[in-house]
């Protein structure tokens, strides 16, 4: 019996330690054409922001969420407000990740007030698409730690294929010291095609309408995952312990996708037994082509409808102080 | 709990070494130990049906003990009347959870064929992980004891650690009471060469699952979803794709099943043999899915009279066997369809004496068969490719239309599905897979008896390393379900 489980234990260990370089180099030969630099061409706004991001400390909102995020906070209308705000929102994140980045943020950001963004889809979602997100992007600090928040999102989604992604470009990064082009903010934006990155994690897309003529959704229903869920519970409990305002939102969507949900009374009714939640769907009436670029996002002018209305109710909910104009 | 999850790669060790160094003092301690990780393998899935296989299980308990008592007294009626009810309490709970709605809708579906119209009210009922398994296995044990081929378990813990044993719990092999029930009341000792080979089985397994299975799965699922846009050549590429799919995601399923079950000291039946190696499909029933052919044919089959009864009533036990072979798969006319097809390719066989013709390991001493038995080969496995389009497809129309696109005049017209597929390496781990098994072919497993194969230890190390770093490796980014979880 001890001989059997050392011996297994032994081939184990020495197959994972050869399996990482195998992997690696493998899949270097595999992706000698890589696309690496072609991501360039592309607004790579986890790796911006992220990058931005030990610049600003003692702010009043930290919003975080996925892309309905930092596609929806524009630091320049909250400013106008006089509101210092951060946007970690990145593409699909979900609670999983949200909790690790405001776990790691919280402190040095000192937020008066976080808005906690919650997308119905991605609360049953393993997080493999956002964890992808991050192991791809470059940041230029804390490394050492950023590879360890990687991983453990990695971790979490239980999924060998975002393991390996991890291995890969951690081999890159700290064995072969790849040099890395890293994408940062020197001005006020940045421009790539038809997008900006706005300092302060927005970002924001020329103004577009929505054509609805292409969207035939499917009725779906609102899936609390329990990963998901235990996530969510951690990162209250941290906000509640550090004694931080929180808001939970649900960003307006068009109503094809929002009515496509057949039990969402049912989300709100759990999502509320979290704290204040505030469903913008129904507080703000929106118009699917006017207000939105795609069958997921707000265009500028929307943007402008809905952060207006966000400050009016932070204000009156007495999270970031009271009103001075 | 997947075989193939984080979850599972915890739990096993976890469990083996409690098994073996905590629990193995007191064969019922370890027996109840067996019952609890296993309720706990099952509930990870959704612990409200635990209350099913309890009920089923303790139906089966007292069923066995009261037939017993009833043989014992010759009350032979009496042993009758309970093992009957016994069997319709078991496939009443099978019927609702599985074939209720298809059964209601069917029946309105048939109505309204003659212009009459049926109000119906389907259910919507979650269908119980691996119920067609734990259900035959219990119904087996009672089915024996009323036959008097075993006496009935006295021993709750062990007889509920028979019909829950984790491993092949969800998806087989369907076991016989004869067989495991008596391993669950004797003492169990570690054996470090069966342990060892265990886990050469559930190497084997996840290979062929995760790395031929799921990457198969990938393309095929595409093919599938799109046949009335894609050519003749991919219509044929996803067949194959699919055929490989099935076979790697069960037969996977069971070779990690048996490795696991080694583990813990416990012989279970082989469920594959080859299958796609058969000469005729005579002897691709005797090597596909062998726990439920095998039940199929003992509980059934003979007791209708088998083959040692007129043609007449060849053809028609023939014709039951298969078509509820078919049903138990899935509550659909597709699978219906499946069965009814292989019972034709079956009967000519049957009729003319000729289903036990190959019962021997193909091209035994050999290392390649000849042309003739190729032949056969490659005929009995296109017939099989064409039974699968039948199993896959939504419904009898998606699977007429994928076979009439399969002979349409397109068929080398490029596809995108082509192009886009250049990444996935399904093909040549299927080609792994076949050469591995062709090569093992009289051996247990793909990996079994290695050492007589592969003389010199380090060959042995580098095909492990090649299977571990494919299973790491070519992981696809969803994981999928085993198929037969839905069964």
């Amino acid at each position: 019996m001890k001989k059997f489980l050392i011996k297994t234990a032994l081939i184990f260990v020495i197959f994972a330690i050869l399996y990482i370089p195998a992997y690696s180099i493998l899949n270097m030969i595999a992706d000698k054409d890589s696309q690496e630099a072609s991501d360039f061409e592309y607004l790579k706004t986890t790796e911006i922001k992220f990058n931005e991001i030990d610049n600003y400390k003692d702010i009043d909102i930290l919003f975080v969420g996925s892309s309905h995020t930092y596609r929806s906070f524009d630091p320049r209308i909250f400013s106008k407000e006089g509101l210092k705000v951060f946007n970690i929102g990145t593409s699909s994140q979900t609670c999983m990740q949200s909790w690790f980045l405001i776990d790691r943020y919280i402190d040095a950001l000192n937020p008066k007030c976080v808005v906690y963004d919650l997308f119905p889809d991605l609360m049953n979602n393993k997080g493999e698409e956002s964890t992808i997100d991050f192991i791809s992007s470059n940041f230029e600090h804390n490394q050492a730690m950023w590879e360890w928040t990687k991983l453990k999102m990695a971790m979490c989604t239980k999924n060998m294929y975002t393991i390996n992604k991890w291995i890969y470009k951690a081999f890159q990064r700290h064995i072969l010291r790849k040099e890395n082009q890293i994408q940062t903010i020197k001005d006020d934006e940045l421009r790539i095609r038809n997008e900006r990155y706005i300092k302060g994690g927005f970002v924001e897309r020329d103004l577009e309408y929505y054509d609805l003529s292409y969207d035939n959704r499917i009725d779906t229903t609102c899936k609390l995952g329990t990963m998901q869920m235990m996530f969510l519970r951690k990162t209250i409990n941290l906000l509640k312990d550090k004694g931080i305002n929180y808001l939970l939102v649900e960003t307006p969507v068009p109503s094809v996708l929002y009515n496509s949900y057949d039990d969402h009374d049912k989300y709100t009714e759990k999502i509320s037994e979290y704290g204040t939640f505030y469903d913008y769907n129904i507080r703000l009436k929106l118009n699917d082509s006017l207000d939105f670029y795609d069958s997921h996002h707000l265009n500028q002018n929307g943007v402008a409808k809905y952060d207006s209305l966000l400050i009016k109710d932070l204000y009156e909910l007495k999270y970031i102080g009271d009103y001075v104009h | 709990m997947l075989f193939n999850s984080f979850e599972f790669a915890i739990f096993l060790p976890i469990t083996f070494i409690l098994y073996w160094l905590v629990f193995n003092r007191n064969l019922k301690l370890q027996n109840a130990f067996i019952v609890a990780v296993s309720y706990l393998f099952y509930g990870w899935w959704d612990w409200r049906f635990l209350i099913l296989i309890a009920f089923t299980t303790f139906c089966s308990y007292t069923s066995g003990i009261f037939i017993d008592k009833a043989n014992q007294k010759s009350q032979n009626k009496k042993a009758k009347i309970i093992s009957a009810t016994n069997i319709t309490i078991n496939l009443l709970i099978l019927g609702v959870f599985k074939y209720y709605n298809f059964f209601v809708t069917s029946f309105a579906d048939a109505f309204s064929a003659f212009g009459i119209t049926l109000e119906t009210t389907t259910l919507n009922i979650i269908l119980p992980v691996g119920i067609s398994f734990y259900t035959f296995q219990a119904l087996s044990y009672s089915i024996d004891v009323y036959r008097r081929k075993i006496e009935a378990s006295h021993d709750i813990i062990a007889f509920f650690a028979f019909v829950s044993f984790f491993p092949q719990l969800v998806a087989g092999p369907i076991e016989r009471a004869t067989n495991l029930l008596p391993q669950f009341t004797q003492k169990r000792s570690f054996d470090y060469s069966t342990a060892v080979d265990g886990c050469r089985q559930i190497l084997w397994g996840l290979f062929k699952k995760i790395v031929v299975a799921d990457n198969c799965a990938t393309t095929c699922n595409q093919i599938f979803a799109t046949y009335a846009d894609q050519p003749a050549s991919m219509l044929m590429v996803g067949a194959l794709l699919f055929t490989f799919q099935i076979y790697g995601d069960f037969s996977g399923y069971s070779d990690i099943a048996i490795g696991t079950a080694k583990l813990f000291g416990i012989k279970l039946m082989r469920n594959f043999n080859i299958p796609y190696f058969s000469r005729d499909i005579a002897e691709f029933w005797r090597r596909w899915h062998i726990s439920l052919t095998t039940w199929f044919r003992d509980y059934i089959y003979i007791p209708l009279g088998g083959s040692r009864v007129t043609k007449a009533k060849v053809v028609r036990n023939t014709l039951i066997i298969f078509l509820l072979s078919g049903l138990w798969h899935g509550a659909n006319w597709t699978f219906v369809i499946w069965g009814a097809y292989h019972a034709l390719l079956f009967l000519p066989l049957i009729l003319l004496g000729k289903n036990r013709k190959y019962t021997h390991t193909i091209a035994e001493g050999k290392h390649i068969p000849s042309i003739k038995e190729f032949a056969m080969m490659l005929i009995t496995f296109l017939l099989v490719v064409v039974g699968w389009i039948f199993f896959r497809a939504e419904t009898i129309g998606d699977a007429w239309h994928y076979i009439c696109g399969l002979c349409s005049l397109n068929t080398f017209k490029a596809s995108y599905l082509f192009f886009t597929s250049t990444k996935n390496f399904a093909g040549i781990f299927v080609i792994v897979m076949l050469a591995v098994e062709w090569w093992q072919r009289s051996k247990e497993h793909g990996l079994g008896e290695l050492h007589t194969s592969l003389k010199r230890p380090i060959f042995r190390c580098l095909l492990y390393f090649f299977l571990f770093f494919s299973i790491l490796a070519f992981q696809t980014s969803d994981s999928i379900q085993f198929l037969y979880f839905q069964f």
